[in-house]
């Protein structure tokens, strides 16, 4: 039975998913002042859109009437640009100030950035105990009959 | 299970091995839970077995039995095959957050670990339960 297994598979979409939305709020401290991009214009934070998709349709799972439709994984489907306004600030020596005077600063609020993160690296955690809850689980049941 | 080595082991073994099953399917559950505990419009679900377990319990007969008549007595929650298959169902909660999101992790989490724990406990009766046989099956020199 890989029930076991799906169980653990599930915790680990829900850390790549955690993960790759760290590695998009890192991104977005690490460009809070970039005014130069590839588009043009300042960086534009960007955020991660999570999905539920359906767990693993697994050949075994349909041969022994297991599978579940209602059983949900998590999935990052896009990562979107922040379209807010960005931050403009006077500072008339800067190279890319306009003609007034003022330089737009990309859209990304450190503060806010961190509270993502400080969330992201809870849920985290809250997936790794799961999975190795699952795995203690799986552990034990080695334990039958010793 | 029902068919091997019938008389080793009473009902109350085989509720046991059912329940080990039920808190496996249990994990799985709470684990998509957590997994989606950001994703918006996502609605927990639920998985409760202990009740339709309980109603079994007090019928007093085994897990297996099958309903071949229209006339026999059957448990309201088992199928009419007269199984347990808990289905999984959404959980009629209110969303804490303002995108639809009915998952509460800390609630999940204090599952989990019930969960985790009495399947310890079903495995240990088991085991306690398999070490009587093989105490019975060396005449009881160890």
């Amino acid at each position: 039975m890989s029930s076991f297994f799906k169980s653990m598979s599930i915790s680990s979409s829900g850390l790549a998913a955690q993960r790759l939305r760290m590695n998009v709020l890192s991104a977005n401290l690490a460009n809070a002042q970039t005014t130069r991009t590839d588009e043009g214009g300042p960086y534009q934070r960007r955020d991660v859109v999570f999905s539920a998709v359906p767990t693993g349709r697994a050949f075994e799972d349909f041969l022994d009437g297991t599978h579940n439709t209602q059983l949900r994984k998590v999935e990052v489907v896009a990562v979107h640009k922040d379209q807010a306004a960005p931050r403009r600030v006077l500072d008339p020596s800067h190279p890319d100030a306009d003609k007034d005077g003022y330089v737009e600063m990309p859209n990304v609020q450190v503060m806010s950035e961190m509270v993502n993160m400080i969330t992201a690296t809870r849920s985290y955690e809250a997936n790794a105990t799961a999975l190795n809850d699952a795995k203690q689980m799986a552990l034990k049941a080695l334990e039958i009959g010793r | 299970m029902n068919k091997i080595a019938g008389g080793l082991f009473n009902f109350a073994d085989r509720l046991q091995m059912t329940a080990l099953n039920h808190r496996l399917q249990r994990n799985q559950v709470i684990a998509g839970n957590i997994a989606n505990a950001e994703t918006p419009g996502y609605r927990a679900l639920g998985y409760d077995f202990e009740k339709q377990l309980q109603d079994v319990a007090q019928v007093n007969e085994p897990v297996g039995t099958r309903v071949t008549d229209a006339r026999h007595l059957r448990n309201t929650f088992a199928q009419a095959d007269g199984q347990i298959r808990p289905d999984v169902f959404v959980r009629p909660t209110e969303s804490v957050g303002e995108d639809g999101n009915t998952v509460d992790v800390d609630g999940e989490m204090a599952q989990l670990a019930e969960n985790q724990i009495l399947y310890r406990a079903a495995v240990e009766t088991i085991n306690r339960k398999l070490a009587l046989l093989r105490y019975a099956i060396s005449g009881g020199t160890r």
